[in-house]
C-alpha cells in the first residue's frame, strides 16, 4: 500500500547570513514525509539538521521553496497563521526540554492541550492517559520541572507535545542531554507512540536513537545524501543495527 | 568594575532612560516647588523691606482721624515711626473681570503722594493723554487689564472708566489676599473721585515697629488705642497676617507640588528596588560566574547600584537645570495670586535637597535591593540557585481550579512576581492618589462649583439689595408679592479686642443656603455669636465674647465656629437681635434668592428700574460668583491637567520598565508557548492580563480610601486657608469610574508596551 505523504517540500533553500558570509545550509532541496514514519534525520554537525526540520515544522521560514504539510501550504502563511498551524499540527520535543519551569507538569500540558480543546476534563483525563503511557506517576505529575529527572521532564516534554495529537512530533536530538537510562526511556515513549500511528520526525546524532525510527535521512552538503529504510522496529532485531551501521559507513558517519 | 558597570547599563539601556526620564521629573518638579518655598517668603519680604512696607497699617474713616490720634499712635509702645496718607474707600465692581465682574474692597490712593513708608514701584507705564489714569496691582494685571487699554468698576450702580496707566508692585494691598485692594490713580482721577459720594474719604496710619519688638504685639497696643478713643478701624493689619494672606494660595499650591514630586520619589524608589532584585534573578547564573573568576561581592552589588546612581545622578542634575527653565513660569501664575513678582534665583539648599538627598536615598535602597548578592555562593549561583528566593509554586493549578483554562493562565502568571505585583500595586495606589485628588477638585470645580464655592465663600445668594429705613420693609413687600425668597443679611466692622472684623448679620442664620458653622451651632438669641477659625483657640464654646461698634459694646456667648477663606477665619456672625445691641440702626439689606429658571439679570434691571425708589444698591450676586468660579477653575484646570498628564507619562514610563523587565524574564517562555502554537495576540492579551488584576485591585483600593482620605486631605489644604469644613463632594462613582480609567490606560499602555512579544519566535529558542 502506498504512504500517504504528509509534508512534502519542493525546492527549498535556507541561507544564513548574506553577502561574502552568506552560508548556504541546503539549496533546491527536496523532501517527502510519509504519514506514521518514524523518520530520523541525520548528519554530521552543521549539516542543516535542525534547520531542515524546523522548516519543516514551520518554526523557521525557508528562504525558498514551499512545503505542503496536511494539505495546506505553510510557506508564506504568518507567523500568527503558523501558530494556529502548529498547534493542531506539530508537536516539539527539545533537547533543552523547555518546560516552562512555574508550571507543575501537568500544567504545563495542559496549556498546550488547551490550544485546541476547551474541554478541561477532556484534556486532563487524556495528559494523564500520556502521563501513565510515559511512566509518569501522579504525583510526579504534580511537580515542578526543576524538582525532577532530566528523562521525567524529557518525558513530560513528550506528553506535551503529544497532547493535541499532532499530525507530526518533531523531536530536535531529545535524548542528547540525558544519560542511557533516562534515554532508553524517552526513546521508548517515541517508539510507543510510534506504534500506536503517531508520525515522528527526530533529528539525532545518536546510532541507538536512530535505530527506533524506520527510515534514515542523511543530510550531506545540503542534500539528501542518502535515505535508508530500516522498517518497523523491533528490539530483538539484531540486522538492523548492522544495516544501519552499514548505511552509516557508507555516509561517511 | 567600570567594564561591568557600562555593560550593565548597555544592557538595560531603555529601562534606564525610563527611570532617568523619571528621576528628571522628580527633580524639575521638586526643584521648582523647593526653590519657590524657600524664596518666596524671602523675597517677599525683602521686597517689603526694600519699599519701607508699614508693619503695621490701620485705616480710619477720615472725620475720626486727628492729630491727637496720629500722636497718640506714634507714642504706642513699639512704634519707631508713622506716615499717614490720605485715600478713597469703596467696594468697588471690577467689570469684564474673568468675563464677569468682581466687587472687591478698594483703597484708592493718589499715586504722586509722597510716601516715607509703604512705598510702590510702576512697571509698564504708559504716556497717554488721558488724565483719568488708573495705577492697577499687578494681581488685576495678572487677569489680563493691560496699561493702555481701559478698566472699569462700578459702584452703586455708577460706572467709572480709566486708562490703565501702569502696574504697581507693592507689599500691602497688591492682591486680595487680605481682603483689601489698592488702586493708585493719577491727580485729576483721585480729585474726581474724591467730589463723589459713592467714596469714603479715610486717612491710612504707616506704622514702623521699633526693631525687635513684635508686630502683633504693636498691633494689639495699636487696637487697644483706637479702642480707648473709640475709633473703629476699617483694616487693621500687620505684617505677618498681610504676609500670611497675600501668598496663602501660591503656598499652597507651591506646598502641594512638593508633595508631588515626593509621591512620584518614592513610586522611583520602588522601581529601582523591583528592577535591581529582578535583574539578580535574571543574571544569578552570570554572577555565579563572576563570582567564580574572582569578582568579589561588593563589585558585582556596586555594578548593579553604580547605574543606577549614575542615571539618577544625570537625571536629578538635568531635571534641576531644567527646572529653571520651569521656575519663572510657575513663579509668574503665583504671582498673579500673591500679587507681587521677583526673580528666583539658583538656589543651593534646593539642589541639594533635589539631588543629593535623593541620589542618598535611592543608594540607600538600592544598597540594601543589591545586598542579596553578598548571599549568593558562586556555585549555586551558575546554577541558578538562588537560597534565599522563596520556592517557585504552582499557583492557581489548571487541572483542579474552577474556571476557564485561560482565565487560570493569566492568574498564575499574575502570581509568579510578588516582587512586581508589590511594585504595580504600589505604582497605581500613589498614581490613583493623585488622580483621585485632580479629579476629585476638578469635579467640585467645574462639575459642581457651588461646593467649590461654598468652600471658599460664606453665603451665595443670587442678588444683593440695600436699602434703606424708609423703603425696606415696602421693598420686602414688593418682593414677596414678586415671589423672590429674602433674608435679612448684610455685613457690618465692627472691633474685638484686637482689631476690626466683619460681622454677619442676619435674621434667622438657618434661612441662609450655606451653612459655615464647622463646629457648635449658630447664634439664634440677641446675646450669641458665632466666631471664625481664627478665634477658635482663644475662644471656647460658651466664653464671652466682646464686639464693639462706635461707642456700644456687647459681651456675646459664643455658639459655635464659623469659616470664612475671604476674610482668613477673622469674621463673625449674630442675629439682627445681636445688631440691636451695638447699633439703633439695622443694617437695611437682604439676600434674594430666585428660583433656578429665573432670568437674574433682569430682575436685576428690574429692581433697578422699577424699583429704584426702594433700593439703594443692588448687585448681581450670582454673577460675581460666576466670575469666582471662572477665575478658579481656570486656574485649577490648568494645574489638574498638567498633573494627569504628568501622572500618565511617570505610569508609561515606569510600565515601561515592568513590562520590559517582564519579557525579559519570559523571553523563553514566550519562545516554549509559540512554539506549543500560542499566537502573539493571545500572549499580549495574557501578559497584560496578568498585570491587570494588581493595577485593578490597587486602584480600586485607593479610590475606596479615597472616600476616607480625599476628605482629610481636603480639609488639610483647606484648612490652611481658612475652611474647616469643605462641602465638597467625593461620589465613589466617580472615583471607582477613575480607577477603571486608569486600568484602562494601563491595559492600553501595556498592550503597546507587548509589541517586542510579536516579534519573540519559536525557532530563537533554539537559536539563542
Amino acid at each position: 500500500m502506498e504512504k500517504e505523504v504528509i509534508i512534502s517540500a519542493k525546492h527549498l533553500k535556507k541561507v544564513f547570513g548574506s553577502g561574502e558570509s552568506e552560508q548556504v545550509i541546503y539549496s533546491d532541496f527536496d523532501i517527502d514525509i510519509y504519514k506514521g514514519d518514524f523518520t530520523v534525520i541525520m548528519g554530521a554537525s552543521g549539516a542543516g539538521k535542525s534547520t531542515l526540520m524546523y522548516s519543516l515544522s514551520g518554526m523557521d521560514t525557508p528562504n525558498a521553496g514551499t512545503i505542503e504539510f496536511c494539505g495546506s501550504t505553510i510557506t508564506g502563511m504568518t507567523s500568527d497563521e503558523l501558530a494556529v498551524f502548529r498547534r493542531k499540527n506539530c508537536g516539539f520535543v527539545f533537547q533543552q526540554i523547555y518546560l516552562i519551569d512555574k508550571m507543575n507538569l501537568i500544567d504545563n500540558v495542559i496549556t498546550a492541550g488547551s490550544l485546541t480543546s476547551k474541554n478541561k476534563a477532556d484534556i486532563v483525563e487524556r495528559a494523564n492517559s500520556l502521563f501513565d503511557m510515559v511512566n509518569i506517576p501522579p504525583a510526579t505529575r504534580k511537580k515542578l520541572p526543576s524538582l525532577i529527572s532530566g528523562g521525567e521532564a524529557q518525558r513530560a516534554g513528550i506528553v506535551r507535545a503529544a497532547i493535541n495529537q499532532p499530525s507530526a512530533i518533531f523531536a530536535d536530538e531529545p535524548t542528547g542531554a540525558l544519560n542511557s537510562n533516562n534515554s532508553d526511556a524517552v526513546l521508548d515513549v517515541f517508539s510507543k507512540l510510534n506504534a500506536t500511528g503517531q508520525s515522528i520526525i527526530m533529528v539525532t546524532h545518536d546510532k541507538k536513537s536512530a535505530l527506533r525510527g524506520n527510515r534514515v535521512v542523511y543530510i550531506k552538503d545540503g542534500t539528501i545524501f542518502g535515505d535508508c529504510d530500516l522498517g518497523t522496529y523491533s528490539a530483538d532485531d539484531k540486522n538492523r543495527t548492522k544495516k544501519l551501521e552499514d548505511f552509516l559507513k557508507e555516509m561517511g558517519w | 568594575m567600570g567594564k561591568l558597570i557600562l555593560h550593565n547599563i548597555k544592557k538595560a539601556r531603555g529601562q534606564f532612560i525610563s527611570f532617568g526620564i523619571v528621576m528628571l521629573i522628580t527633580a524639575v518638579i521638586l526643584n521648582t516647588s523647593l526653590v519657590l518655598l524657600f524664596q518666596t517668603g524671602n523675597a517677599y519680604d525683602s521686597l517689603f523691606d526694600e519699599l519701607d512696607t508699614a508693619d503695621i497699617s490701620v485705616t480710619v474713616p477720615q472725620m475720626l482721624s486727628s492729630d491727637e490720634l496720629a500722636d497718640g499712635l506714634s507714642e504706642v509702645s513699639g512704634v519707631a515711626a508713622i506716615n499717614e496718607n490720605e485715600a478713597l474707600f469703596a467696594a468697588a465692581a471690577v467689570q469684564e473681570f474673568q468675563g464677569s465682574e468682581f466687587t472687591m474692597n478698594t483703597y484708592f490712593y493718589r499715586l504722586e503722594d509722597e510716601r516715607e513708608l509703604t512705598k510702590h514701584t510702576v512697571s509698564g507705564e504708559i504716556a497717554a493723554d488721558d488724565n483719568m489714569k488708573a495705577y492697577i496691582p499687578l494681581y488685576l494685571s495678572g487677569f489680563g487689564y493691560k496699561p493702555g487699554e481701559k478698566i472699569r468698576f462700578i459702584i452703586d450702580g455708577k460706572e467709572y472708566s480709566f486708562t490703565i496707566g501702569g502696574v504697581v508692585n507693592e507689599m500691602q494691598y497688591g492682591n486680595y489676599g487680605t481682603c483689601f485692594i489698592g488702586w493708585y490713580l493719577s491727580e485729576e482721577a483721585y480729585d474726581a473721585l474724591s467730589e463723589d459720594e459713592n467714596f469714603t474719604s479715610v486717612t491710612e496710619y504707616l506704622i514702623k515697629a521699633v526693631n525687635g519688638f513684635e508686630t502683633s504685639a504693636v498691633k494689639k497696643n495699636v487696637s487697644g488705642l483706637l479702642k480707648d478713643k473709640n475709633i473703629p478701624t476699617i483694616t487693621l493689619l500687620d505684617r505677618e497676617t498681610t504676609k500670611g494672606s497675600r501668598t496663602m494660595v501660591s503656598d499652597t499650591i507651591v506646598l502641594f507640588l512638593a508633595v508631588f514630586a515626593l509621591l512620584v520619589l518614592i513610586v522611583s524608589i520602588f522601581l529601582a528596588r523591583f528592577r535591581i532584585k529582578n535583574t539578580i534573578d535574571e543574571e544569578i547564573n552570570e554572577m555565579g560566574v563572576l563570582k567564580g573568576i574572582g569578582y568579589t561581592s561588593s563589585m558585582l552589588m556596586f555594578s548593579q547600584v553604580i547605574p543606577y546612581l549614575l542615571v539618577c545622578g544625570i537625571g536629578l542634575i538635568t531635571g534641576v537645570a531644567v527646572s529653571y527653565g520651569l521656575i519663572p513660569v510657575v513663579a509668574n501664575v503665583l504671582a498673579v495670586q500673591s500679587g507681587f513678582s521677583y526673580a528666583p534665583v539658583f538656589d543651593i539648599s534646593a539642589a541639594c535637597i533635589s539631588v543629593i538627598v535623593i541620589l542618598a536615598a535611592v543608594f540607600l535602597f538600592t544598597v540594601l535591593a543589591a545586598k542579596k548578592i553578598k548571599r549568593l555562593e558562586p556555585i549555586n549561583a551558575i546554577r541558578g540557585i538562588d537560597p534565599l528566593k522563596p520556592a517557585v509554586k504552582n499557583h492557581f493549578p489548571l487541572d483542579t481550579s474552577k474556571g476557564a483554562i485561560g482565565f487560570n493562565l493569566i492568574l498564575k502568571q499574575t502570581s509568579v512576581s510578588m516582587g512586581r505585583n508589590i511594585l504595580l500595586f504600589a505604582v497605581t495606589f500613589v498614581m490613583m492618589i493623585l488622580l483621585t485628588f485632580t479629579g476629585a477638585l476638578l469635579f467640585n470645580v467645574n462639575v459642581r462649583p457651588y461646593n467649590f464655592l461654598t468652600t471658599l465663600s460664606e453665603e451665595l445668594p443670587d442678588i444683593r439689595v440695600q436699602s434703606d429705613k424708609k423703603h425696606f420693609d415696602e421693598l420686602k413687600d414688593i418682593l414677596d408679592r414678586e415671589n423672590v425668597r429674602h433674608v435679612n443679611y448684610g455685613i457690618s466692622m465692627t472691633e474685638y479686642s484686637d482689631g476690626s472684623i466683619p460681622v454677619i448679620v442676619c435674621e434667622d442664620h438657618s434661612l441662609l443656603e450655606n451653612n459655615i458653622i464647622y463646629s457648635g451651632r449658630h447664634p439664634q438669641a440677641a446675646d450669641e455669636i458665632a466666631v471664625g477659625s481664627e478665634f477658635s483657640a482663644d475662644y471656647a464654646i460658651g466664653d464671652t465674647f466682646r464686639l464693639s461698634l462706635g461707642e456700644n459694646s456687647h459681651d456675646y456667648k459664643v455658639t459655635g465656629y464659623i469659616q470664612s477663606v475671604n476674610n482668613n477665619g477673622l469674621i463673625a456672625e449674630i442675629t439682627d437681635g445681636g445688631y440691636e445691641n451695638l447699633s439703633d440702626a439695622p443694617l437695611y439689606s437682604m439676600n434674594l434668592y430666585m428660583n433656578g429658571s429665573a432670568d437674574i439679570e433682569s430682575f436685576v434691571d428690574r429692581l433697578n428700574s422699577d424699583y429704584d425708589e426702594y433700593t439703594v444698591s443692588v448687585s448681581n450676586a450670582a454673577k460675581e460668583t460666576e466670575s469666582m468660579q471662572m477665575m478658579y477653575s481656570s486656574l485649577i484646570t490648568v494645574v489638574a491637567a498638567a498633573l494627569f498628564i504628568i501622572t500618565v507619562l511617570i505610569v508609561l514610563l515606569i510600565l515601561y520598565v515592568i513590562m520590559n523587565s517582564m519579557l525579559t524574564d519570559l523571553k523563553t517562555d514566550f519562545g516554549i508557548y509559540k512554539a506549543m502554537g500560542f499566537t502573539s495576540s493571545q500572549l499580549i492579551i495574557r501578559t497584560v492580563g496578568s498585570i491587570t488584576p494588581v493595577v485593578l485591585i490597587g486602584a480600586l483600593f485607593s479610590a475606596i480610601l479615597g472616600i476616607g482620605y480625599l476628605p482629610t486631605v481636603f480639609n488639610g489644604i483647606f484648612g490652611v486657608i481658612g475652611a474647616m469644613k469643605n462641602n465638597f463632594e467625593i461620589p465613589l462613582l466617580m472615583l471607582i469610574v477613575m480607577a477603571l480609567i486608569l486600568t484602562a490606560a494601563n491595559i492600553f499602555i501595556g498592550v503597546l508596551l507587548c509589541h517586542p512579544i510579536r516579534k519573540i519566535t519559536a525557532y530563537s529558542l533554539i537559536k539563542e
